[in-house]
């Protein structure tokens, strides 16, 4: 038994010295890599990605829209169904429960609509390659369906008959209706200023490019298919730069704009715009790797 | 040699004398013939042998695996760290820009239904609208 025990306790020794070793060479790996990505971080910025809209704000409120649009959807469900009980019984009890719950699906309908402003608002506030003019007047306006959601809410609550939760339905129409209209321009806009953020990043690259070949000149075959690439990357700007204007056009011409407008007009110019940006930022890429 | 073997058999075996004192067997004149089972084949002793070359086994098998895979661990550890040195000396910071853009762009696609006004009913009443 004296040697059972005696290998038992090697084995026991040997995994735990295998062990420790191990956690700490994974410690050390991990801090390595972190010191070498803080470090980068710090001596530019640019050769970090970071996701854009990431901010701790946005997380939390995106968390908070998620939970508030699943209770709205089960509030809505019980006030479908009570609102037929009503319809179908016509009884007091029944009016009761159509009023109960209709009063708590609008309380529901309102706060994920406020979250949504906010989530909109923090969003804009957190995209590049906006016009600072227009992204001031979205963020005022959904301040202000901010306020006035609040107040609404308010009165919700305070609603305790029939005819009040009339009169405030009444009033959400009214209030409700610029709505969409402000969320889809907010959108647009962030759509553009993401396309725009990364055209603008593009055509300092392709400049520090066109730099680097001055400073790395080459024979005159490679200077010649140099010069080819660089009228194709010019090419592409002047496009892209075309697109960008048109969607800009097209976005200032919208007084008013809907899921689907945002979709039909919007839509396709965003896309043409992707693609050459992302046409640009291949071409680059090219230039870079081959022909240096 | 005592006589045990009752020939009466009217009486039970139980009614036998109990206490009656122990009969001495007479001692082995050859001591040498007694049985004596060696170290090596008694029972526990092999089986705790077995265990304990097993777990000596398996405690080496461990050992080679982990100094394999370590060494597999270093090899693959080395040319990342020559990558991330390279990233900032030998590729240019140029193309990592580009890289990164190109990242960005991703996240930029139109496509992505993120943000979108929410689907809800925005005429919830019971009554009919009176206006």
């Amino acid at each position: 038994m004296k040697i059972t025990n005696f290998a038992i306790t090697l084995a026991l020794v040997i995994a735990f010295g295998f062990l420790l070793t191990r956690l700490t060479q994974a410690q050390e790996a991990t801090d390595s890599a972190r010191m070498t990505a803080t470090e980068s971080a710090e001596a530019n910025p640019d050769l970090v990605f970071t996701k854009p809209r990431q901010t701790k704000e946005i997380l939390q409120l995106r968390e908070l829209y998620q939970d508030q649009v699943e209770k709205y959807s089960s509030l809505e469900r019980q006030y479908l169904i009570s609102k037929a009980q009503y319809e179908k019984l016509n009884t007091l009890q029944s009016l009761e429960e159509a009023i109960q719950s209709s009063r708590e699906v609008m309380l529901s309908r309102t706060d994920v609509l406020i979250t949504y402003f906010e989530l909109m608002r923090a969003s804009l506030d957190d995209t590049e390659g906006v016009e600072l003019s227009e992204k001031d007047r979205l963020t005022g306006n959904m301040i202000n369906y901010i306020l006035k959601l609040r107040a609404h809410r308010q009165d919700v609550l305070n609603s305790k008959i029939r005819e009040d939760i009339t009169a405030r339905a009444d009033e959400f129409a009214t209030l409700s209706a610029p709505f969409e209209s402000t969320a889809y321009q907010s959108m647009a806009l962030i759509r553009i200023g993401d396309i725009q953020a990364v055209y603008d990043k593009s055509l300092i690259i392709y400049k520090d490019i066109l730099q680097y070949h001055v400073d790395n000149p080459t024979n005159l075959l490679r200077q010649a298919e140099r010069d080819r690439a660089y009228r194709e990357v010019n090419k592409a700007i002047e496009i892209t730069q075309r697109d960008l204007l048109t969607i800009r056009t097209q976005y200032a011409n919208q007084q008013t704009m809907t899921r689907s407008s945002f979709s039909s007009n919007l839509g396709k110019a965003l896309s043409q715009a992707y693609s050459g940006t992302s046409q640009i930022l291949s071409f680059l890429e090219e230039l870079f790797v081959e022909l240096t | 040699m005592p006589e045990y073997t009752d020939q009466n058999q009217t009486k039970f075996s139980v009614e036998k004398p109990l206490f009656e004192p122990l009969v001495q067997l007479p001692e082995d004149e050859n001591p040498e013939l007694t049985v004596k089972v060696p170290l090596l084949k008694q029972k526990r002793v092999i089986i705790g042998l077995i265990a304990g070359l097993t777990l000596m086994v398996l405690a080496m098998l461990f050992v080679v695996n982990a100094y394999i895979q370590n060494s597999k661990l270093v090899k693959n550890v080395q040319p990342d760290q020559t990558d991330t040195a390279s990233l900032s000396a030998n590729l240019n910071p140029l193309l990592l820009r580009v890289m990164i853009a190109q990242q960005q762009l991703k996240e930029a696609d139109p496509s992505k239904q993120d943000l979108v006004y929410p689907t809800l009913d925005y005429d919830i009443r019971i009554d009919k609208k009176t206006r």
